[in-house]
């Protein structure tokens, strides 16, 4: 019997229970995320996303099933943005991050729980799918974003900077202008971010006007409510690029800010 | 001539979010900006009426001055 068969036999009422979506991965021998897939194109929604079921079609949530996305850092913004995308359902994440946790990063990073402590960032990233969403493929590297991973980045349809060096930031934008891959930058310091989407325009160049020498960096404070809501929002234009929803941010940027609780009116346009 | 200046996130912290100020004729948005003991390495976009403008552009009577921070923290 092939697969949409016994998917349209264990799904009588078009929903697919979590437990016989594992039970066909494996009775039919194929990754979790097909099955998933392969119901969606039949209009059968896995349990898992049946709360998505009013907000996306059926062919939405298969499209961001079929999606590749890089997060470029996962410490504060890139552990919280890679959350929201596992449970979204995007098939496919790269996560690219060369450092390990520490116990300062225990105030903000999602993925930074005790048990992580030393270990690499983006191998905690590869723990949560699997206790998260095993269906997600990530692919982890331990390294900075650099040209030997440039081809696998591009296989993107999506990146979004979580990056913390300013430096980093210009590499990345400019190669993401050079892929034509759109680019959703987030930053983060004590209660105040930003969030902006680079699709033709040079966001980041206008952002950061100058890359600060070495002996002029400093290292922010970062509340966690500051990630998170920065994070979150990095995460709505990444679905809206996805599903080719219009924005109001692309190739542009808003300033957030939690004290106040004010997020920038639009104007700042490059 | 007076020039309102609104200032973003943390360098709002012991200045002021919005003012109206009154500065000599010839200022620059670096005047306005080290006259209020910011260093320049720290700011990132400023806009004159909504439009980005340079750190030696040239203030005149009645604009709105924004200036954000770098805000470089992931």
């Amino acid at each position: 019997m092939s697969l949409a068969a016994r998917l349209r036999e264990k799904s009588p009422d078009n929903v697919l229970l979590f437990a016989d979506a594992l039970i066909l991965a494996e009775q039919c021998n194929v990754e979790l995320l097909k099955v998933e897939q392969t119901a969606l194109e039949h209009n059968i929604w896995p349990e898992r996303y049946l709360r998505h079921r009013d907000i996306f079609s059926p062919a939405q949530q298969h499209q961001l099933l079929v999606s590749t996305v890089a997060i470029i850092g996962c410490g504060g913004l890139g552990g919280q943005v890679f959350e929201e995308l596992i449970r979204l359902g995007v098939g496919r994440i790269i996560a690219i991050d060369p450092d390990c946790f520490a116990a300062h990063n225990l105030n903000r990073q999602l993925l930074c729980t005790v048990e992580e402590l030393g270990k690499f960032k983006v191998q905690a990233a590869v723990k949560r799918a699997r206790s998260v969403n095993p269906a997600t493929q990530v692919t982890p590297f331990a390294q900075s974003f650099s040209a030997d991973i440039h081809e696998e980045v591009r296989q993107a349809q999506v990146v979004i900077d979580c990056l913390d060096s300013i430096a980093d930031r210009h590499e990345l934008a400019g190669f993401c202008r050079t892929s034509r891959i759109p680019l959703v930058h987030g930053a983060v310091e004590k209660w105040f971010g930003q969030i902006g989407v680079q699709e033709k325009n040079n966001l980041i160049k206008e952002l950061y006007r100058q890359i600060p020498p070495q002996d002029k960096i400093t290292i922010p404070s970062v509340l966690s409510c500051t990630v998170a809501a920065v994070a979150s929002l990095q995460v709505a234009e990444t679905i809206k690029l996805l599903l080719n929803l219009d924005s109001p941010l692309r190739d542009n940027w808003k300033s957030v800010d939690l004290l106040s609780c004010e997020i920038e009116e639009l104007g700042p346009r490059p | 001539m007076q020039v309102t200046v609104k200032l973003f996130a943390f360098f709002r912290e012991g200045r002021f979010k919005e003012e109206e100020r009154e500065y000599p004729e010839a200022t620059t948005v670096s005047d306005v900006v080290e006259g209020l003991g910011i260093d320049l390495d720290k700011v990132g976009i400023t806009m004159i009426n909504s439009r980005h403008c340079k750190f030696e552009t040239l203030l005149q009577e009645g604009d709105n001055l924004a200036i954000f921070p770098v805000i470089g923290g992931g």
